[in-house]
């Protein structure tokens, strides 16, 4: 009996730790929005890379970290082939969610990064850049999608 | 009065719930037999004897019931159990002239000759407080929604429907969820082809043996068949047009007898297919082109082709994110005699017809979306499971009915007419169990439209 007891008590700590756990990492994908939120409306693009590397640090799948990285390349620093290669990445590591819809549309997004030819890959002139900012005046392009995506994936 | 004689002549109804009820006469001009009818409900204090005559326990001595001329009378005495334990006293052959006056002595009536008044007191003393009903005027029908109608309100039993004796002015069910109404679904009586399968409604009178009854059509739409209109037991049949029927019976023509019923076939709001192919012709000719046109514009200065052409891909998302949620088209158009149908509420909102179709507002502004979408370059994928993916980021999960409504938003794109999507897809798009589906299609046309509620978002889009 004691036992029982005591394995429902060990059963009861693990299904809490890993509920804190999914919290915090919420909460942690929360900070790491805002915070390249923040970064894109002072243009700090430096602070945005910076960001992306500290939190593929931790969590080298994250969704939302790679896909910010995928878009970083193709809105910041202008560098498409890297773009590809963090979008094969991005894909990964939707593919093992198992969602099918979230995978037909990371493959969606990956393929129209590489529907741009490496030869587009000339740095934005400034009016390219404002008009972008002009668009995206509050937020990162589309973080909201990748922020959603990585919190579907955790909740699973 | 008690222990007084007084004339009575045959009794029409007893209103129930009255501490007085009216004893109506038949004229007594006519020297026709007339029955006279008395019918009480849960009455206690019918269970002092038994009149062994007709084996019910019922003393008939109680009631001083007499006669003049014994030989004028014949008594017949019934209970009927599936009327609520309802006893009916009943007596044939009376003839209410000099010689053979039917006179009953009771301690609760009047001399006043047509009325006899039934104060507190005495009705408590002879346990009537539960008199009912005497004559029942009903409507039934086999494809009537069965058990009760819940109707955001008040649960009513719908089959058969009983109407009061001598009311005629009746609540509408259009307007009052606790108006009674005999009431057909629209669901329950088409086949898998969505075709009107025909079907009767029957319109009763209770009890027969009247000289003449007479059934008319008091008001409604101008469909179905009245048969057997002379008969306590009249056909209504067929009607394809939804709305309120209203049916009235008279015995006799004793005026107190004038009864009015209700058949409710619950109708949603006019046809709007004018409006709505404006609409589309206004998206798809119009703002679209503009749309677009604007969106050339904004992504002017990427010179390069995909990129410029990946950046009207992620401006027209990030226009949808904030336009979606506000691409509604708001309010109900009314005609004059339609809507009549079920209550608003959420997620079955404000009903109307297209090309025969009854469709809510959720499905005709998903249909508007989706082809508004399409017409900004989005792909069907990323419309159609937008709310469902962490696309665009609104809404609530979808099941396939909505999903039907996007495919008929895309369908209207690729150029297929509403009419076409409406036969095609229109029924797939009514939740199951939803008024979109219990509501019949308006007969009437409106050319009135509705608010577009991004109005303003959707001009600074093509500004």
């Amino acid at each position: 009996m004691k036992k029982n007891i005591l394995i429902g008590i060990v059963i009861c700590i693990l299904l809490s730790t890993n509920s804190i756990f999914t919290y915090a990492e919420d909460d942690s994908l929360e900070q790491f929005r805002d915070a390249v939120n923040k970064a894109w409306v002072q243009r700090d693009y430096e602070e945005i890379q910076q960001l992306i590397q500290n939190r593929l640090n931790n969590h080298p799948n994250d969704v939302l970290a790679l896909g910010v990285k995928m878009y970083y390349y193709v809105f910041c620093s202008r560098d498409l082939s890297k773009a590809r290669e963090t979008g094969d990445e991005f894909f990964d590591a939707v593919r093992k969610s198992g969602n099918s819809d979230m995978i037909q549309l990371s493959s969606m997004m990956r393929d129209e990064i590489y529907s741009i030819p490496l030869s587009e890959s000339k740095p934005y002139t400034q009016e390219q850049i404002d008009v972008i900012h002009n668009e995206f005046n509050k937020s990162f392009p589309l973080i909201e999608r990748f922020y959603s995506m990585a919190t579907t994936i955790l909740s699973r | 009065m008690e222990g007084e004689w007084c004339n009575l002549t045959p009794v029409t109804y007893i209103l129930k719930g009255k501490t007085d009820y009216t004893i109506h006469t038949l004229p007594k001009i006519e020297e026709d037999l007339k029955p006279m009818i008395l019918i009480f409900k849960h009455c206690s204090f019918l269970e002092t004897s038994c009149d062994t005559t007709c084996n019910i326990p019922l003393d008939l001595s109680r009631y001083r019931v007499k006669v003049e001329q014994r030989g004028c009378l014949l008594k017949e005495l019934y209970k009927k159990d599936e009327w609520n334990n309802a006893y009916y006293i009943i007596l044939k052959d009376y003839s209410p002239d000099k010689d053979s006056d039917l006179k009953v002595d009771a301690p609760f009536y009047s001399e006043e000759f047509h009325h006899l008044h039934l104060n507190t007191s005495v009705q408590e003393s002879f346990g009537f407080e539960n008199v009912e009903l005497a004559y029942q005027v009903q409507l039934s029908s086999n494809k009537a929604a069965t058990g009760s109608i819940n109707i955001s309100g008040p649960i009513a039993l719908n089959n058969p429907q009983e109407f009061i004796l001598g009311k005629t002015d009746l609540a509408n069910p259009c307007t009052d969820k606790e108006a009674k109404a005999l009431t057909i679904f629209y669901k329950d009586v088409i086949d898998d082809n969505f075709e009107i399968q025909p079907f009767d409604v029957q319109l009763t009178f209770i009890p027969e043996g009247f000289k003449e009854i007479t059934w008319t059509r008091h008001k409604g739409p101008d469909s179905g068949i009245l048969t057997n209109a002379d008969q306590a037991v009249a056909t209504f049949s067929n009607p394809e047009e939804g709305g309120l029927y209203q049916f009235d019976v008279i015995a006799d023509n004793i005026p107190e007898t004038h009864t009015r019923t209700n058949l409710w076939l619950p109708v949603a709001g006019p046809d709007i297919s004018y409006y709505w192919e404006n609409e589309i012709d206004y998206f798809k000719n119009q703002w679209g082109p503009s749309y677009r046109k604007k969106l050339d514009r904004r992504t002017s200065v990427f010179t390069t082709q995909m990129t410029r052409a990946f950046m009207k891909h992620v401006f027209s998302l990030n226009d949808m994110k904030s336009l979606g949620p506000n691409l509604d088209w708001m309010g109900q158009v009314e005609g004059e005699y339609t809507p009549c149908g079920g209550p608003n509420i959420v997620g079955d909102l404000w009903r109307q017809t297209l090309y025969g179709v009854v469709i809510d507002f959720a499905k005709r502004n998903n249909m508007m979306y989706a082809l508004i979408g399409r017409e900004m370059g989005l792909s069907e994928f990323e419309l159609m499971k937008a709310p469902n993916l962490p696309i665009i980021q609104f809404g609530t999960p979808d099941k396939e009915e909505q999903f039907e409504s996007y495919r008929a938003g895309f369908d209207l794109f690729n150029g297929e007419s509403l009419e076409e999507v409406m036969k095609k897809r229109g029924h797939k798009m009514q939740a199951p169990g939803s008024w979109s589906q219990k509501e019949w299609p308006s007969y009437e046309i409106s050319y009135e439209g509705l608010e577009r509620k991004a109005e303003k978002q959707l001009k600074e889009l093509i500004r």
